[in-house]
């Protein structure tokens, strides 16, 4: 196999779909034939390659009902003996189980050998859709023979995901769609994924095992959903939610804005390789079609350092730490504005940041930084007791704590007062507090 | 914040002190250099020990700046020498600090260890005022890979895991760790 052929999905579906083959695949050729009235079946065939991988959506490409012909038609012009994964129509569009196809498919595999077929039923969802092709995959490797086709790919979680990702609508006729060749490096869309991600509580995949002495990426799904429950800002933000998704999976990816800009992530080893400027990171936080031009590709472990070195084509590999870098875009996507945020939000602050390498460091946060390294805060607390900066202020500094994976989640009580009036190392005498304030104004 | 204390008229000007300690060639000399208002007095001979690989010359009883407030007091910023045999003028230079800012190499071959070891040499002054520790002589890779086990071994050694990259040759990051210095005394400082 040495492409993957998606036809009769919508342009976003296939988008998304794409997104989960490169994420199982690898760096592979993906060929597009989104849903359009006049891309048939038999328009579609001479478009295949003898060893493609497919993933055709039936109802898109006219097959809503199964009939001998045509259930002759996909064995043989279609499907032959290449691996497959079908995307059956709904269950209500005619007698028969899925418009008569599981019968039908399920008989065509009994005769088909060795090939490789799986049926997901509409509505189809991003897990069942997902362990498809992971299932497909690894029977490919292990060169095995394949489940039974007649039955519906087995979903491990059949949680209320029955995703709306996945378009059950008749095909349409206004879709300017056309065939496109994506290289793995080309643009796609994100945005479906980056929702879905979201949508799904972007369930992190296990790191790889980090090399000695590098911590990896410590932000949770946990911490990030109580994060978002806390200031819904977070999540409305397009840019963060993208980066969110693409952290939280916790494996290698590129994320590219054209063909030179972008970055490359490595959570497992708490690093990122960006030449996003500051300029660009704006408008990516504040315009959602900016993220439309953008693309998130999956790396292998072997070509991420490659990738970084590449892409950035620096003295060193622009390698940076990624803790350091979610601070910074987190507070550059709120700080003329700061959203609000929960104050019975709990946390414990584990680390300093590498402030000297911040871009913008208020002596506030600094400040604030310092006392919660001794012990665990709330939102509301920390407010208390710093009452003359902003309460959105003090927000946005946890904020940065917590979304750059510094700080952990901790479970308090409302309105504990874990900062109020916390005494200082030892008590500061009013002479000395004059001159440290003549020392700040001095060095600052 | 930025704003003088207005100087009563019983006000005496007063001297206070922040020293910079750490192993052999950390960049104490250069950090005082990069925040004194004066030439910095340093008491630097040849070396002629193993020191002599790390650098030509080296740090034998203290190197000494100035800063001047604008209320008349002055902080005065000391430099120890690295090397165990001048420990003798670790205690006179620590005397009534405001803190110690604490520079590791982090080139050197087990700087976890060289940080230990420093914690250990300067624990009562530590216990009685407050530590910040600088990274130097490391790229970005490195302070990824150590500044994590750094703070680890600081709160293993029961201390705030105040640790940050360092060039000692810029002044702004020399500022931010002295600025990390006075709010680890006070962190609630300016908060009314």
């Amino acid at each position: 196999m040495t492409r993957v052929l998606l036809a009769g999905m919508t342009p976003q579906t296939a988008s998304a779909v794409e997104l989960m083959v490169r994420s199982e695949f690898g760096a592979v050729d993906i060929a597009r034939h989104d849903r359009a009235l006049q891309r048939t079946p038999a328009a579609l065939a001479p478009q295949i390659l003898p060893d493609d991988l497919l993933v055709l959506d039936l109802m898109g490409l006219g097959w809503a009902l199964c009939t001998p012909a045509r259930a002759q038609s996909l064995g043989r012009d279609l499907l032959a003996t290449r691996p497959a994964v079908l995307l059956l129509p709904p269950e209500a569009a005619a007698p028969g189980g899925h418009g008569g196809w599981a019968s039908a498919v399920a008989a065509a595999g009994s005769g088909s050998g060795s090939a490789l077929r799986l049926a997901v039923p509409h509505p189809a969802s991003m897990t069942s859709m997902r362990h498809a092709l992971r299932q497909l995959h690894s029977a490919l490797q292990a060169g095995a023979a394949a489940p039974p086709p007649s039955a519906p790919a087995p979903v491990p979680d059949t949680a209320p995901d029955t995703a709306d990702w996945a378009d059950t609508r008749p095909p349409f006729a206004d879709t300017a769609a056309c065939a496109t060749q994506l290289r793995p490096a080309a643009v796609a869309a994100p945005s479906a994924v980056a929702a879905a991600a979201s949508r799904h509580g972007a369930a992190p995949v296990p790191a790889t095992r980090a090399p000695r002495g590098a911590a990896p990426f410590a932000l949770t799904a946990e911490a990030h959903a109580a994060v978002c429950a806390a200031c819904p800002a977070v999540v409305a933000n397009p840019f963060l939610a993208l980066v969110f998704a693409v952290v939280l999976q916790g494996r290698p990816q590129a994320f590219h804005v054209g063909r030179q800009t972008g970055a490359v992530f490595h959570p497992a080893h708490n690093w990122v390789a960006s030449n996003i400027s500051t300029a660009l990171r704006r408008r990516l936080t504040q315009h959602r079609l900016m993220l439309e031009i953008s693309a998130v590709q999956p790396l292998d472990e072997a070509q991420v350092l490659d990738q970084a070195r590449t892409l950035y084509g620096r003295r060193d590999d622009g390698r940076r730490a990624l803790d350091g870098f979610i601070w910074a875009l987190v507070h550059n996507s709120f700080d003329d504005a700061p959203p609000p945020v929960d104050g019975a939000l709990g946390f414990h602050l584990r680390r300093l940041p590498d402030f000297t390498r911040l871009p913008q460091v208020p002596d506030a946060f600094l400040q604030m930084a310092l006392l919660c390294l001794r012990g665990p805060q709330t939102v509301a607390a920390l407010r208390h007791a710093y009452p003359a900066l902003h309460p959105d202020r003090v927000g946005l500094f946890v904020l940065c704590a917590l979304l750059s994976g510094l700080a952990v989640v901790r479970p308090m009580r409302s309105g504990f007062p874990a900062a109020e009036r916390r005494p200082a190392a030892r008590p500061v005498a009013a002479p000395q507090r004059s001159v440290l304030r003549s020392l700040l104004a001095r060095l600052f | 914040m930025s704003s003088p204390t207005p100087r009563s008229a019983v006000h005496r000007p007063q001297v206070h002190k922040i020293v910079f300690v750490g192993p052999v060639g950390a960049g104490k000399t250069q950090a005082i250099r990069s925040l004194s208002d004066i030439e910095v007095v340093s008491t630097e001979a040849s070396a002629s020990d193993e020191v002599r690989r790390i650098k030509p010359q080296t740090t034998v009883a203290m190197d000494y700046g100035v800063l001047n407030l604008d209320t008349g007091d002055r902080v005065r910023l000391y430099g120890t020498p690295g090397q165990d045999r001048f420990d003798f003028m670790w205690d006179i230079l620590t005397e009534n600090a405001l803190g110690l800012v604490m520079l590791i190499k982090a080139d050197a071959p087990d700087p976890v260890d060289d940080l230990r070891l420093c914690v250990g040499n300067f624990r009562r002054v530590i216990a009685d005022t407050a530590l910040v520790v600088g990274l130097t002589h490391g790229d970005s890779q490195t302070a990824r890979l150590l500044r994590p086990a750094m703070a680890a071994e600081l709160v293993r050694l029961g201390l705030p895991p105040v640790v940050m990259s360092a060039d000692a040759r810029l002044r702004a990051d020399m500022v931010m760790l002295v600025k990390a210095l006075i709010y680890s005394l006070d962190p609630l400082y300016a908060a009314d």
